[in-house]
């Protein structure tokens, strides 16, 4: 059992950074194609998350649902910059470039995240929000309770967008859940 | 771990490591009231006991790892398997220490060196400059030389430059003197800082 010693934020943070970093990569590997783009965007949740650490409170969700809402912030950080001035890219340069390994690796991840890419391009229809409860319940893993956490909504909130999202893509196309 | 996942981890530790051995969650803190006091009786006993190995894994099989303080101030950490990192890691900053093992997914699956002894280092935390963390990354024996491990060993502070150590002169910084080796010395004023993680 861990104790939370002053400094064991370390060994508890690598802990949370082992069990989630690859669920982070496959989020913005469903929204981007571009290696290195995955690659910065998932260092800068990361290493927001690790900036914020001390802030981190278990009670009001899982690690997994604050590091999601991070990653949902810096995604919508990002877009918003690019419809700014379309060069996102500078503002994450401070991140290393990739080794060509790496490349390949993040290459494979965005390649397999094809269906998950294929059903948020499906869910188009829906609304910013239910889109978002269905990708973090349905691709990204988390539980209705984890995602509400990470959408900043009561457990009530999320399930009814959860309900009405999967109900109309059912309906457009026979979806089984 | 990915490649990927893995640099990335080394970069966290290089730019956050310090910060977040610091850190003390808010939210443990009326709970951790409790567990100082257990951990106040176990201290006591551990002060009376000798002033070898700090902390071990599970009494029922062999160390993953031990953490030592030395009497000349020098910390020595031997690694004895992969799954001793965390632990060790853990201990490092309950000493204080600002240093901690990178886990990378080339890690070997046993970290021990011809006649069963673990690799080991031995650093001065005194000459690790304020506001920089020490990083510690394990690797494969190097071809050739079979009583080494690589280890690469990286001062960053928080803006990412490389710093300076903490000797007045600026010069070679040495870390630690090996018995009947070597010294392991961190080179001021380059952007990478490697040493060789002697078997003893």
């Amino acid at each position: 059992m861990r104790q939370n010693l002053r400094g064991g934020a370390l060994a508890e943070f690598e802990e949370i950074y082992r069990s989630n970093v690859g669920l982070v990569a496959a989020y913005f590997a469903r929204r981007c194609w571009e290696p290195q783009e995955v690659a910065d965007l998932t260092s800068e949740t990361i290493v927001r998350g690790a900036g914020s650490f001390g802030a981190f409170d278990p009670r009001r969700g899982s690690a997994r649902a604050w590091l999601f809402g991070i990653a949902a912030h810096v995604w919508a950080g990002y877009c918003a910059h690019v419809t700014d001035s379309r060069d996102a890219m500078v503002r994450l340069a401070g991140y290393r470039a990739l080794e060509t390994s790496e490349i390949d690796e993040l290459a494979a991840k965005i390649d397999a995240q094809q269906a998950g890419r294929e059903l948020l391009e499906r869910s188009s229809m829906l609304s910013a929000n239910e889109r978002a409860a269905i990708e973090l319940v349905d691709l990204a893993d988390l539980t209705p309770k984890e995602a509400a956490a990470a959408l900043g909504v009561p457990r009530g909130v999320l399930r009814m967008r959860l309900s009405r999202a999967r109900a109309r893509l059912r309906k457009e196309y026979c979806v089984d859940e | 771990m990915s490649e990927f996942e893995d640099n990335l981890w080394l970069e966290v530790v290089r730019e956050h490591g310090d910060g977040l051995a610091r850190t003390e969650r808010t939210e443990h803190r009326r709970r951790a009231t409790r567990r100082q006091l257990l951990a106040g009786t176990t201290v006591g006993l551990a002060a009376m006991a000798t002033s070898a190995a700090l902390l071990f894994g599970a009494s029922t099989s062999p160390p993953a790892f031990a953490v030592t303080r030395d009497p000349d101030g020098t910390v020595t950490v031997n690694l004895m398997q992969p799954s001793g990192i965390a632990g060790a890691n853990e201990k490092l900053a309950a000493m204080g220490v600002r240093a901690q093992i990178a886990v990378q997914a080339k890690t070997p699956p046993k970290l021990v060196c011809p006649g069963g002894t673990a690799p080991t280092i031995t650093f001065d935390p005194a000459s690790i400059p304020k506001s920089h963390v020490l990083v510690i990354a394990p690797g494969q024996p190097s071809a050739g030389d079979a009583t080494a491990l690589k280890a690469h060993q990286a001062y960053s502070n928080d803006s990412g430059n490389t710093g300076s150590g903490a000797t007045s002169n600026g010069g070679d910084h040495v870390v630690r003197t090996l018995t009947g080796g070597g010294n392991i010395r961190i080179h001021s004023g380059a952007d990478n800082h490697a040493v060789r993680m002697y078997c003893p």
